[in-house]
């Protein structure tokens, strides 16, 4: 990290990485509602903010009728990332980043290498294409989280070594595709919750993965 | 990084209460062990090699595959696989594109819409299978349990499902075979008991040598070939033909003459190409049989047509040409000249008649030679039975048949394999329905709607497109103990296929799907895709189940060798996203069905019996290769002639076999899965020829081919021995005890029963050779053919590398412009690659076209490129871009099959040009299922041309 | 007799089927638009005279190539002793001269692959890369008969190991037993367009010249 790390800093990034994780890894639960209702943004400074905030109102917007909108979402989350037919936003980076267009690329043995110096692996590994974006965005979460440990026990040897691990991925490999995968999502939707995340995405990009 | 705190502090303890990894824990990722990443990381980067079989087309090549940390790098032709010999065509070395491509079906998902607007979520295995059992339970109480239709579109690795299908029991199975050239395969059915004769060209050919020893023969000995409406260069189902067609021609001075209305591939690189109008092939091989017949001379060398001694093999042979003679001295209504005589031939096919007489003499005075007919032609003609018929005569009268060199219907000769596994075992099984008021038990399998109804009752293989009046007005048995019996069809199961397209014209299909009843319920109560891809018929599912891919799942080809040859569809990788295996699918279920109290499921044969799959495999080649030890040479002259082999290769040649002497049989030590991995994943068994007559002796063996009388049988309903045999007797009597109450099928030609031996029938929708339709010859001045184009099927036209070639002209690069986002060089220094939108250049990329003679073309106005509509006289149209040519006969127009009007996203470039590419379906009669075995006459129909 | 490598393809063999076109991508992940091997087709005649031309193309590993020659960097694209003529990634500055002055189109720049070697001492007299980083240009990429496959004792590029119709032949044309040589020695022989003088070492067995002129596309155009 080119700054000294904060621990409250390094959580509060740990943790919107692992609520954007929840966002695109599956269906929203009513559990996940319920808490994004909490998340109040008073002034929306920037794009993280104003996605977590569109996010919030339209689930606001609906709590009256839950399971409708649980529904609905559930359709909108597989129209957008599953198929069955062409789905919008692939959430693939090879996808974004492959010559082929395909899914297990290079780039997806790549992230697993990544994944791999840092002791770690997907669950089904050769199942589930490394580069899903919610794997990825678990990496990262849990850098920031082993990061925020280190600095607590004050293992500054540890915590800037995945702190650094981080910022590469977030550099080296999240920036070059989240922004495209996220316009895909924007142009793609008329949800204002998957308008929302789309937004955060971007936002969490543009202020934390740029060089 | 920076980090701005004050950013966070408004939520930052909503965030870690909602989402923070110490609460949720880690759900895609695991912390490897040291040893364990240690591993990984000197085993990354290195190749494994697999040998398995491919399935993206049906030829099944036997394949190399090298893969890469679980990824797929290489694929080449496995070098022990006689099919292909170490070779892959383009479609085969282009697997990846389909593997991983993002487009592939990856969850179970569940209908939410209305069946056709294709909206979707997501469930979970366990829902779905829920789901499902629950459905079919509530259906198998209600209805019965024919009320359910399994069908699984592509042959391959289908067992699982029959198995399943059967145990749950419904009779209802089928698969391609039952919408793919059905009449081409009747006469070898009728005939030899068997499907689909080829030449004898597949090299290497494991052969015992007068020394007693096997070597591989790698020779040609093929002097003719005739393909009529077979294109194996374009449609390579029987890849060999690729390597042997030419080899052959230039390693043995073989001549190869191609009869097709247009100039495929294959006719391209014949030494004559003959093309008559569409769906007179049969009149052309009944000319020759004619000419052959008045013409031999067994004591003039230049006039020795029939190999006589082919008597002695042959039941029925008066009868037969009886029948056939009978019709020389009839007038056709349509010219007033003889049937069959080389006139009556010439003013119907528009080929000349030396044309005809000189095919005629060339094939009947060079041997070895082999006659063929494909799908392109016979096989998908409303009359192509007779076609059919004839030539398999023909190969038969003139010695060729199964003669070195010849014409093998390897479907009688190659290795068997299935056995138990597909559970056909439980068609048996007695059920009780109550007919009128009685109640009646007898099989299950005596519930088969086309068999024991009164519709196409031959439909040996089904009839896939008169399912849609099955789930219109259901299903009434007409013959057989379940007479009277009526069920409606409540689920469709369709595994692999896309019927909606395929089965039928789509709009018949769409109708049939989407019709409710007067409850507003979908008549088919449960619809359900299961397949690796998105195809036009998930649309019309509630329920789409993901199946692993060809790569990612275990079973056999066995495809169409010329002798005994068995290999591997190894798993490669293992299954995507949530994709699941035939195996797992099929145990889930039986699971699920039992746990809903179903008990006709025994875990004995399900879960319990197949714990693995590599068990359900090695059940499949238990029975392998199950062929006789019959022909010249005698495949092993240690064992006796006749007997049934059984067993691996080395075992049965070193002797480790037992002598069964009282069933018959020779049983080595079971092939498994293991010995085929240990043996380049093939196992390989001796060829020989000749195989309907002892080794040593002018006289049949009784043990091959696979008819009743297990000789060449010319008739079909016949008595022998007090014994009522032939291929027709079984519906004959059926339709006897129903009081000679004929089915629909033979009622259109004005028949009751099915015949004796030799038919006759006209084809539809040709002004030609049917007067009926003589009055639209002027205002559909086209007849319009089909044909596969290899390149352009469902799963091709998802690979981008397939869109940068072109195919004769049915598949040529004609897109209109479009952009869309591909991968492009950035130049800022950073990426090597970005994803951005590109323009494609309007005639850069591949997609379905309209073939037309190029004078045709000229006449009417239009020229290459140009977009024009065709439409039929019964008002079914579909539009598309012109390539004109001289390689077309005029009056004649071809299109691919399903390359145009892709109407299901997922189809890659296909979708996107659906509105300027034909649809052939979209034009086809959905009323002319032909009168045998209700297959629909896909290449019989006329069209107008109109400039749009 | 040091090996001298050679491809032939027997015309009267191809069937057309394209499969070396797609096994070349799949074996050396060439993009989409850019062809290390190409079959051209090509229809000609009228009917009942038609016919359909089937035409392999690929680097004719020529004995005077003008590649070579154009090349401004010492090294970048050379022809090895076994025949073979290849780019060193390493060293060529994609200013595309070669691809330019190859008469048979077989040489395009890799869309994906930047240059490596740093351009600018060459800015000087070499226009095309004038003002550029290394990491603005891309390498220029061909048919180099599978090096990577030669090098690892594969003797057979994959365009001949998925061949169809079994009509190409790789070998030794040094070693008169190799097959290729017996081929060649049976055989007239013929190669695409020797007019321009580059002396092309990829042989065809091709009883119908037209197949020359009818199908006569540049491999990359």
């Amino acid at each position: 990290m080119t700054t000294p790390m904060d621990i409250e800093e390094v959580r509060g990034v740990g943790d919107l990485f692992s609520l954007l994780r929840l966002i695109f890894m599956a269906e929203p639960s009513k559990e996940l509602l319920e808490q994004l209702l909490k998340i109040e943004t008073t002034e929306p400074e920037n794009d993280i903010d104003r996605g977590l905030e569109l996010m919030r109102r339209d689930v606001q917007k609906n709590r009256n009728q839950l399971d409708e909108y649980l529904e609905e979402l559930a359709v909108e989350f597989a129209r957008l990332f599953l198929g069955p037919q062409n789905p919008v936003a692939i959430p693939f980076a090879s996808f974004y980043l492959s010559e082929t267009r395909q899914l297990m690329t290079e780039v997806t043995i790549e992230v697993r290498r990544q994944y791999l110096e840092a002791g770690m692996a997907v669950k089904n590994l050769y199942q589930i294409p490394d580069d899903h974006l919610a794997i990825e965005l678990e990496f990262a979460a849990w850098l920031a989280d082993e990061t925020a440990k280190n600095l607590k026990k004050g293992d500054t040897g540890m915590a800037s070594e995945s702190g650094a691990r981080l910022e590469s991925f977030l550099q080296e490999h999240l920036a070059k595709w989240l922004p495209l995968f996220a316009d895909r999502l924007s142009a793609g939707t008329k949800s204002d919750f998957y308008q929302g995340a789309a937004m955060a995405l971007k936002g969490m990009t543009t202020m934390y993965a740029q060089a | 990084m920076q980090l701005t705190r004050r950013k966070f502090l408004q939520y930052t303890s909503a965030l870690a209460g909602v989402a923070a990894l110490e609460n949720t824990g880690l759900l895609s990722l695991r912390k490897l062990s040291e040893a364990e990443a240690a591993n990984m990381r000197t085993t990354m980067g290195s190749y494994k090699v697999t040998y398995t079989a491919d399935a993206f087309c049906p030829a099944e090549c036997g394949l190399e595959m090298w893969t890469q940390d679980g990824v797929i790098k290489k694929i080449y032709g496995n070098q022990e696989v006689p099919m292909n010999d170490g070779t892959c065509c383009a479609k085969g070395a282009s697997g990846q594109q389909l593997v991983y491509s993002p487009y592939r079906l990856k969850h179970p998902m569940l209908r939410v819409g209305a069946r056709g607007d294709g909206t979707f979520k997501r469930i979970s295995w366990d829902e779905a299978i829920d789901l499902l059992g629950n459905r079919l339970t509530v259906i198998k109480k209600k209805y019965g349990a024919e009320s359910v239709i399994m069908d699984c579109g592509d042959v391959t690795d289908r067992d699982h499902y029959h198995r399943i299908a059967h145990a749950y029991g419904t009779p209802h199975t089928c698969e391609h075979g039952a919408i793919c050239d059905v009449p081409r395969r009747h006469g070898p059915k009728l005939i030899l008991g068997g499907k689909r004769i080829e030449p004898d060209i597949m090299t290497p050919k494991l052969v015992r040598q007068p020394d007693g020893a096997l070597k591989k023969e790698y020779g040609y000995k093929t002097k003719l070939i005739i393909y009529n409406g077979w294109n194996p260069f374009v449609a390579t189902r029987i890849y060999y033909e690729c390597r042997g067609t030419v080899g052959a021609q230039v390693e043995n001075g073989c001549k190869v003459v191609v009869i097709d209305p247009s100039l495929s591939n294959t006719a391209s690189r014949a030494d004559q190409w003959l093309s008559p109008r569409a769906g007179t092939d049969g009149d052309l091989f009944a000319a020759m049989l004619r000419y052959i017949l008045e013409n031999d001379n067994p004591k003039d060398a230049g006039r020795r047509y029939i190999d006589w001694e082919m008597k002695k093999y042959v039941t029925g042979w008066d009868e037969f040409m009886d029948t056939f003679k009978a019709w020389w001295s009839k007038k056709d209504p349509i010219n007033g000249l003889n049937y069959f005589s080389a006139a009556w031939a010439a003013n119907r096919t528009g080929l000349t008649e030396k044309q005809i007489t000189g095919l005629a003499h060339d094939f009947g005075i060079t041997k070895p030679a082999a006659l063929i007919w494909g799908m392109q032609s016979p096989g998908h003609h409303y009359n192509g039975y007779c076609c059919s018929i004839i030539g398999t005569v023909l190969n038969v009268i003139t010695g060729n048949f199964d003669a070195p060199g010849g014409a093998i219907d390897t479907e009688l000769v190659k290795c068997n394999k299935g056995g138990p596994a597909s559970g056909s075992g439980f068609k048996k099984r007695k059920v009780k329905r109550t007919i009128n008021g009685k109640v009646v038990e007898d099989e299950m399998g005596k519930l088969h709607m086309d068999n024991y109804g009164g519709r196409y009752p031959a439909a040996w293989d089904d009839s896939v497109a008169d399912f849609p009046h099955a789930f219109m007005h259901g299903v009434e048995l007409k013959y057989g103990p379940f007479r009277g019996h009526k069920y409606p069809i409540k689920a469709f199961i369709q595994r692999t296929g896309n019927a909606v397209v395929t089965g039928s014209n789509p709009a018949r299909w769409i109708e049939a799907l989407t019709a409710k009843d007067a409850s507003g319920e979908y008549k088919v109560e449960l619809s359900v895709f299961i397949d690796t891809l998105n195809l036009e018929s998930a649309l019309y599912a509630d329920l789409i189940l993901p199946e692993a891919g060809y790569t990612e799942r275990m079973s056999l080809a066995d495809i169409y060798p010329s002798h005994q040859v068995i290999y591997n569809r190894d798993e490669v990788i293992k299954p995507l996203h949530e994709c699941k295996k035939p195996f797992e699918i099929m145990n889930l279920l039986a699971k699920k069905l039992r746990d809903l109290g179903d008990m006709d499921i025994d875990p004995k044969d399900f879960w319990e019996k197949y714990r693995h799959e590599e068990d359900f495999v090695d059940e499949m080649l238990s029975v392998s290769p199950g062929r006789v030890n019959v022909g010249t040479p005698l495949p092993y002259p240690q064992y006796p002639e006749g007997f049934t082999l059984v067993g691996t290769p080395d075992s049965l040649e070193s002797g480790k076999a037992k002598v069964d002497e009282k069933n018959k049989k020779v049983v080595g030590e079971p092939v498994t899965v293991a010995w085929l991995r240990e043996h380049h994943g093939v196992a390989i068994w001796p060829m020989s020829w000749k195989r309907y007559k002892k080794h040593n002796a002018d006289e049949p063996n009784k043990a091959f081919p696979n008819t009743d009388t297990k000789t060449i049988e010319f008739i079909w309903d016949f008595e022998e021995g007090g014994k009522r045999k032939g291929r027709y007797s079984s519906y004959n009597k059926l339709i006897e005890a129903a009081g000679n109450e004929g089915p629909k099928g033979l009622a259109d030609i004005g028949w009751t029963k099915f015949p004796k031996t030799f038919y006759w029938f006209e084809t539809v929708w040709n002004p030609y050779t049917n007067p009926a339709y003589k009055k639209y010859a002027g205002e559909y001045p086209f007849q319009l053919i089909c044909g596969r184009v290899h390149h352009a099927m469902s799963g091709t036209q998802m690979v981008p590398w397939l869109g940068e070639i072109k195919t004769e002209g049915t598949w040529q690069p004609m897109n209109e412009k479009f952009s869309c986002e591909v991968p492009e060089p950035v130049v800022d220094g950073k990426d090597a690659m970005q994803t951005a939108s590109k323009t494609f250049e309007k005639n850069s990329y591949s997609v379905g076209t309209i073939w037309m003679n190029l004078g045709d073309a000229t006449l009417a106005g239009v020229k290459n490129g140009d977009l024009v509509e065709l439409k039929t006289p019964l008002g079914h149209s579909t539009r598309g871009k012109v390539f004109a040519s001289g390689g077309m006969r005029p009056g004649v127009i071809k299109l691919g099959f399903a390359t145009g009007n892709r109407f299901s996203k997922g189809m890659g470039a296909a979708y996107e040009s659906r509105k300027y590419t034909p649809s052939h379906n979209d034009l086809m009669d959905a009323d002319s299922l032909s009168p045998i075995t209700g297959f629909p006459a896909y290449a019989d129909m006329l069209v107008a041309v109109r400039k749009v | 007799m040091p090996k001298k490598y050679a491809l032939l393809v027997d015309l009267r063999k191809c069937v057309g089927c394209t499969s070396c076109q797609v096994s070349c991508k799949m074996e050396n992940a060439v993009p989409l638009g850019s062809f290390r091997s190409r079959v051209d087709i090509a229809d000609a005649g009228e009917y009942p005279k038609a016919k359909r031309m089937f035409f392999p193309k690929m680097c004719n590993q020529c004995d005077k190539p003008p590649c070579i020659k154009s090349c401004p960097v010492k090294g970048a694209t050379f022809k090895r002793k076994d025949g073979v003529v290849v780019v060193d990634r390493r060293k060529c500055i994609g200013c595309g001269r070669c691809v330019t002055d190859c008469p048979y189109g077989a040489r395009f720049i890799h869309p994906n692959i930047p240059v490596t070697n740093d351009p600018t001492p060459f800015a000087k007299t070499v226009k095309e890369v004038r003002g550029k980083k290394a990491a603005d240009l891309r390498v220029v990429d061909k048919c180099d008969y599978c090096l990577h496959r030669l090098d690892a004792g594969i003797e057979e590029p994959a365009c001949v190991r998925n061949c169809s119709g079994k009509s190409r032949f790789f070998g030794d044309v040094n070693d008169p037993k190799s097959e290729i040589s017996r081929l060649i020695a049976a055989n007239k022989t013929s190669t695409w367009s020797p007019e321009f003088g580059t002396k092309p070492g990829v042989y065809f067995i091709a009883p119908d010249k037209d197949v020359f002129t009818a199908a006569d596309g540049p491999i990359n155009g």
